[in-house]
């Protein structure tokens, strides 16, 4: 049957303990055999083999387990004895001699680990769990008819502690040997590192293989087709994170000491780095996440103070570089910005204002652009090291934002009326957008424009910009004066992309009103043709009532014949076209040209660009020479606030001379100066006055006021219609969240406008400080 | 010379592992070795058991018992003892709930949305005799009524031989085309259950529930929807389709729990979706049936109606209006079970929305969803969705789910007005899922993908 | 280290442990788990050169075993996990299979030993497969017969075992 193994060792270790207890059919004799070769593997494998020993050995273990047949099968007196006797399985001696052999061998090498430390431990601990791990692959084939039978039942009726004759292995090595030096060579891994660490170089695959063994003996004992980390994060990971948190702790203190907290960055940035790659070389992933958070904590966390104190340096002195490495720094621990974007945000605040105290020597002198440039540069110098330093993050554009909008509507010009910021924003924009501007390229313009957008976001009274950039608007088409069309309706789209339909419908109806009148100028030119009549080179706009920023004059005016002959034919035209609507003249903005032949030594006629009142002024010296100022008012019918100015522009250009006075009013008299006299021969009279413009702001700001109210009114009347009854507070909180996109609402306002609508009856009180609404 | 009896007992266990369980009993009488071997040996009825039929859900069955029951089945069955309806319910049913569970947990097909099930087929063979479903399978009210047996009187409550048939019959549910109780026959009376305003009432959530107000399962009810679902499918041709051949023309289709298998197959779960035990994700087909209002209106409540409570109405068969819908649904809420729930299992909220499958443009058909699935406390999953409109409740459904949780046969019940409003309407319906939320799909839209299973001929359904 | 093309011409020999020794392709010879796991175990050079010793089989049954692994060398190998599934299989065996296992009993059971022996998983499923078939469906009487098994029950154990088997009572 077997063949007898030709040698015989000296076993290392002993024979097993209760030889006479054994079943007779595992003889000692059967059991000496198999131990000697299995003691071979364990020992001595890399000498070889031999088939014979191989056969033998696989051939003992079947012919033990099939054993019960050459025993014979007693036939059992009584069926109702024992029953399925014979259905019992053999293996379990075995299973149990080699368990016992395996524990006996690994208390030898426990032993022998005694006589090693630190590094030669580590080296034999390698050595000893691959010639062992090796061996068990051996002995698991050799075994397996173990495996198959007796094992596979034991583990099908769910015995928690029978495992494959290889996991049987693992488990012996982790009971036996793993858990009394697991934490000695741990402590010789953890020498290696500390070592690597100060900067030597060292032999890492050590390391890496105690990795591997120790995550080979997470075993699930509960379901060993599974596996787990839990052995290697207990032996493994817990004293690596101890010891690294310990060594670090010990440097950065050492190092904060003895340099400069711009040096401790660098140091704590390489290091960080450092302990990614070692992962990388030979840690398992696992350890990759605690192990980083580990580092942060000692390396940046427990020292974030003094890394925080430096901010203000840093951002003092504009070391985008370190404030950056200070931003990833601190990017890794929990809540470690939130204290730099404070600081940040403050810093752009005093930055703003300070640019802005810097421009505003004389407010009222103050040209817009150079006030736009100032927020301007601001923003732009900190948009980029938010780009540059902070990885563009959300959370520090928004502590930009805040710090804008603060200097933005906050600042040295706004103390002298809040309004300022959109009004000079919206007069910078008209500038550019005037005929008369810079002349800037169109590209050019449009980043103006878009930067323009930039500070306009910020500026919270958003009602105050429409408002001026509506009047200037209009006097951009009215005078026809705008640099472009193109550039005009891109501003509108950009207006209306950031505040909707509603805020910029008036302006684009504007526009419209133009165009049709274009086009309503030259039909009325074919028909003055048919009708063979001669007219005035004439233009006529139509503007729509409620959209335009226009009021009608606030004088009467007698038009001249010359003028007053073509507007009539322009009327009856456009009510033949649209029957029932009402034409207001708004003389006021009617303008034309004059052309002189009466004046002396002149090389060619002067032509004056006068306004309709001027016309109708200088029209009168046709009949004669000298006008009284009485017989001018009576004829044009102006009154003194459109006359006089009108007569003083004259009289400063010196086309009319005054007599007996030298004020413009009643009793003076006025000729013609023949002599007159002007570099170009184009002469525009037609310029308003500083007090002219000075009275529209004040105008323009007073109709604010106005609007305000009724639009604070609107939104609780709608508001109220949708909630029918609300609480007092809450109503006006919710007010100020409708009302906040166009400016911000002051909190008596809104109470007053309440009251107001409680007076209209539109609104009612009921009981707990409630309001009703009344249908 | 070598003997069976000497052999070792690993490779005589091997032998017998391939022999019937009905051999057991041969064996156990041929010499006393054998009879040692085989009485009592657990771990070889066991290997038989995994030999015949499908791998059990848990690994702790009494493995010698569940073969005598298997075996007095298959007897039970050749020889069609009617009094042995409350065994073969039992049976049937606890071999329904150990069905196929280890099975490769991927479709071959993508209309077959359950797997192959040995326990399944085994019990489709034995009642594939027109005398064995007649013994098991319409033994309840309802066929007794339209057999003219009985005086037709309900119950209160339903008597246990009723309920115990109809639920076998609907966990059966493929109709015989011929005999007394072939479809056709059946109908008329099926509607005139599923159609009865008495049937709902308060204490039955107006859903497929015992009246006693415990949200026990009312089988026959079940029963009746199936047979007027079934019936309209039939006559509508959509059983040509296999998404609804696979359920509606099968036995067994898929009735019992986790047979559903999910389309893709791997796929990643929102956290959510991970903690929800009935996988409501996903895309479902609904059937929906209802009578023309006017029709429905004079059939509950005629001129001079003087019926007794207990009396069923007049047969009914009128035809009905089918839709076809599918719904897209994902979870959105998971909460520990009420007070009235199975304890256990938790509360998964869902939303979603649906669409019309048939070309006929029906609004009640286009609505958002929401709804819940819970586990009674009798151990069946229970649904309840809302169909939405501009943002108001409008339709309701009661159901439950049939085989258990997470089965592929799906979802049965009740439909009716949001507020149960006392003239109606309400009627049948059924969902039962067709595929699994793709990982970046839009849960606002339906898909192609949402669609494959219906198949190719499907597709030109929509 | 040998290519997989040596490994297809590798040929290995098999002693019986009467002594003789046949010649087999390396392929046909790893049908068995145990010989597979030696030659990956030893290596290849190891069974290039000597016999592997059979203890436990004689010369005819290890020439009908590889009758039978010749005829089944291109059957796709179970892995290990599809192994634990394995009790799901049918009982169906194959023609050629049904033709190989016509034999008398006692070689029947021997291959089905060499079998298990040597780790033939599917030789020792259709063995046991074929002793099954002789099993079922069968009285007990017929059952003693095939096998050659004497009755060794009292009259009072025969009708003690008979009501314990009403479960299956009807035949």
């Amino acid at each position: 049957m077997i063949s007898t193994p030709r040698t015989c060792r000296a076993f290392r270790a002993p024979c097993g303990v209760s030889l006479l207890a054994w079943d007779s059919s595992l003889t000692c004799h059967r059991w000496n055999y198999l131990q000697a070769g299995i003691t071979k593997i364990m020992l001595n494998l890399q000498e070889g083999v031999d088939l014979q020993t191989y056969m033998g050995i696989y051939t003992a273990v079947h012919n033990f387990c099939t054993s019960q047949k050459a025993v014979g099968f007693s036939v059992t007196a009584n069926i109702n004895t024992g029953a399925h006797r014979g259905a019992h399985l053999l293996g379990e001696d075995l299973y149990k001699k080699l368990q016992e052999y395996l524990s006996a061998h690994l208390r030898g090498l426990l032993n022998e680990s005694k006589l090693h430390t630190d590094e030669a431990l580590l080296a034999f601990y390698i050595r000893e769990w691959q010639r062992y791990t090796v061996a068990a692959k051996y002995i698991h084939h050799l075994f397996r008819y173990l495996n198959r039978h007796w094992v596979k039942r034991e583990m099908d009726e769910g015995k928690k502690s029978i495992f494959d004759v290889y996991t049987l292995h693992l488990v012996r090595w982790r009971d036996v040997l793993f858990e009394p030096v697991s934490g000695k060579v741990m402590g010789a891994v953890l020498m290696l590192v500390e070592k690597q660490r100060n900067g030597e170089t060292i032999e890492y695959n050590q390391i890496k293989q105690v990795v591997e063994s120790f995550v080979s003996l997470g075993l699930d004992d509960t379901d060993v087709a599974k596996t787990t980390l839990d052995v290697y994060r207990f032996s493994f990971e817990r004293p690596f994170l101890q010891a690294t948190r310990a060594f670090y702790q010990n440097e950065s203190k050492q190092f904060v000491a003895e340099n400069s907290v711009v040096e401790y960055m660098k140091k704590a940035e390489a290091r960080l780095d450092e302990e990614e790659e070692r992962v990388k070389i030979y840690l398992h992933p696992d350890i990759a996440i605690p192990l980083k958070k580990a580092c942060n904590e000692v390396l940046i966390a427990e020292h974030s103070t003094i890394l925080r104190d430096e901010f203000q340096v840093l951002l003092d002195n504009d070391r985008e570089d370190d404030m950056k490495r200070m931003y990833s720094l601190l990017s890794r621990i929990p809540d470690g910005l939130e204290p730099l974007r404070q600081k940040f945000e403050n810093h752009v605040r005093k930055a703003g204002l300070a640019a802005v105290a810097k421009v505003s020597v004389d407010v009222d002198k103050l040209e817009p652009k150079v006030y736009v440039d100032a927020l301007l540069e601001i923003h732009t110098q900190y948009q980029g090291l938010v780009k540059r330093a902070f990885n563009d993050e959300p959370e520090f554009t928004r502590s930009l934002d805040n710090a804008c909008r603060e200097f933005v509507n906050r600042n040295e010009v706004c103390k002298s009326g809040s309004n300022k910021s959109p009004e000079l924003l919206a007069k910078y924009t008209d500038v550019l957008l005037r005929k008369s501007g810079t002349g800037a390229e169109e590209t050019e313009l449009e980043n103006t424009l878009s930067q323009i957008m930039t500070v306009f976001k910020y500026i919270e009274d958003k009602d105050v910009f429409q408002k001026f950039y509506s009047r200037m608007l209009a006097r951009r088409l009215v005078h026809s004066n705008s640099s472009s069309d193109d550039a005009e309706t891109s501003m509108i789209s950009k207006l209306k992309e950031a505040c909707g339909f509603e805020y910029t419908n008036k302006l684009q109806r504007m526009f419209q009103d133009m165009q049709i009148s274009k086009d309503l100028n030259t039909g009325f030119k074919e028909h003055v043709q048919g009708l063979g009549a001669k007219g005035l080179d004439s233009a006529y706009s139509i503007l729509g009532t409620g959209f335009w920023p226009l009021t009608a004059p606030n004088t009467t005016f007698n038009p001249p014949e010359e003028i007053s002959a073509d507007c009539e034919r322009f009327a009856r035209f456009y009510r033949n076209k649209h029957e029932g609507r009402k034409l207001t003249w708004l003389w006021q903005l009617c303008k034309g040209e004059i052309k002189t032949n009466y004046i002396r030594n002149a090389k060619m006629p002067y032509t004056f660009q006068v306004s309709i009142y001027q016309m109708a002024i200088l029209l009168l010296f046709n009949e004669k020479d000298k006008n009284t100022y009485e017989e001018i008012a009576s004829t044009t019918q102006l009154n003194t606030e459109a006359l006089d100015p009108s007569l003083s522009i004259l009289l400063k250009a010196k086309v009319l001379t005054i007599s007996d006075g030298d004020k413009v009013g009643p009793g003076t008299a006025y000729s013609l100066n023949y002599d007159f006299k002007n570099k170009k021969f184009r002469v525009n009279l037609n310029v308003g006055m500083k007090s002219e413009t000075k009275q529209e702001e004040a105008e323009t700001n007073k109709t604010i006021e106005e609007d305000r109210k009724l639009l604070l009114q609107s939104a609780i009347v709608r508001i109220m219609k949708a909630r029918k009854r609300m609480k007092h507070q809450q109503l006006v909180s919710e007010t100020i969240n409708q009302i906040r996109q166009r400016f911000v609402p002051k909190v008596g306002d809104i109470k007053k406008c309440i009251e107001i609508l409680l007076d209209k009856e539109y609104l009612e009180r009921l009981d707990d400080d409630d309001l009703g609404y009344l249908a | 010379m070598v003997f069976l009896v000497q052999l070792p007992p690993e490779i005589i266990h091997h032998i017998l592992t391939f022999v019937g369980p009905r051999d057991l009993a041969a064996l156990t009488k041929i010499c006393r070795f054998l009879y040692s071997y085989v009485t009592g040996n657990s771990a070889l009825c066991r290997d038989i058991y995994y030999q015949t039929l499908d791998e059990p859900p848990s690994n702790d069955l009494d493995w010698i018992q569940e073969l005598h029951d298997l075996v007095r089945l298959q007897r039970v069955c050749a020889g069609q003892a009617r009094k042995e309806l409350p065994f073969v319910h039992q049976t049937i049913t606890r071999l329904l709930r150990h069905a196929s569970h280890g099975a490769p947990r991927r479709r071959s097909v993508r209309s077959v949305t359950y797997p192959n099930s040995r326990n399944a087929a085994l019990l489709a063979s034995l009642l594939e005799s027109e005398s064995n479903r007649e013994a098991f399978l319409a033994r309840s009210f309802l066929f007794e009524r339209a057999r003219g047996e009985i005086n037709p009187r309900f119950d209160d409550p339903p008597r246990q031989d009723h309920q115990q048939s109809a639920q076998l019959h609907s966990l059966y549910m493929a109709l015989p085309k011929h005999g007394r109780t072939r479809s056709s026959r059946m109908y008329p009376f099926a509607c005139s259950k599923v159609y009865d305003l008495r049937q709902y009432t308060y204490e039955t959530a107006w859903g497929p529930f015992m009246k006693d107000g415990s949200l026990r399962v009312d089988w026959e009810k079940v029963e009746a929807i199936l047979l007027v679902l079934r019936t309209n499918i039939k006559n509508k041709g959509l059983d040509s389709f296999p998404i609804f051949a696979n359920f509606w023309n099968t036995p067994f289709a898929g009735s019992w729990p986790r047979s559903y298998l999910p389309w893709p197959a791997e796929r990643e779960k929102a956290p959510l979706e991970l903690e929800d035990p009935y996988d409501v994700s996903g895309t479902w087909l609904r059937v929906v049936c209802f009578l023309d209002y006017n029709d429905f209106f004079s059939y509950n409540f005629p001129l001079g109606d003087d019926i007794p409570g207990n009396v069923p109405r007049a047969a009914l068969d009128i035809g009905e209006a089918v839709r076809l819908i599918l719904m897209k649904i994902h979870v959105t809420k998971i909460e520990p079970p009420e007070a009235g729930d199975g304890q256990g299992h938790p509360v998964v909220h869902f939303k979603g929305f649906s669409r019309a499958l048939d070309g006929s443009w029906d609004e009640n058909a286009n609505s958002d969803l929401r709804g819940t699935a819970r586990m009674t406390r009798e151990g069946e999953v229970r649904w309840t969705t809302y169909s939405i409109f501009g943002g108001q409740d409008r339709w309701k459904s009661e159901g439950i789910q049939l085989g258990g949780i997470r089965s592929a046969r799906g979802v049965v019940g009740n439909w009716f007005d949001k507020d149960q409003d006392p003239h109606g309407p309400c009627g049948p319906t059924a969902f039962w899922k067709i595929s699994d939320r793709e990982p970046q799909t839009n849960d606002q839209e339906v898909l192609l993908h949402d669609f494959l299973p219906i198949g190719r001929r499907g597709t030109r359904v929509v | 280290m040998s290519s997989e093309k040596d490994k297809s011409t590798q040929k290995v020999t098999l002693a019986s442990n009467d002594g003789s020794h046949i010649e087999v392709d390396r392929v046909v010879a790893e049908r068995s788990m145990l010989i597979k796991n030696l030659i990956e175990d030893l290596g290849d050079d190891s069974v290039s050169t000597a016999a592997i010793p059979i203890p436990n089989v004689n010369d005819p049954v290890l020439r009908k075993v590889v009758e039978w692994c010749e005829k089944h060398r291109g059957d796709s190998q179970q892995s290990t996990e599809e192994e634990n599934d394995s009790r799901k299989k049918t009982t169906d065996i194959d023609e050629w299979d049904q033709k190989f296992m016509q034999v008398d009993q006692e070689m029947l059971f021997e291959i089905i030993l060499a079998a298990n022996y040597l780790d033939i998983k599917a030789l020792l499923d259709v063995g046991c497969k074929t002793v099954a078939n002789m099993i079922k469906g069968k009285s007990p009487e017929e059952i003693r017969k095939t096998f050659n098994i004497t009755n060794d029950f009292t009259p009072e154990e025969e009708e003690q075992i008979r009501r314990e088997n009403e479960w299956a009572e009807d035949r």
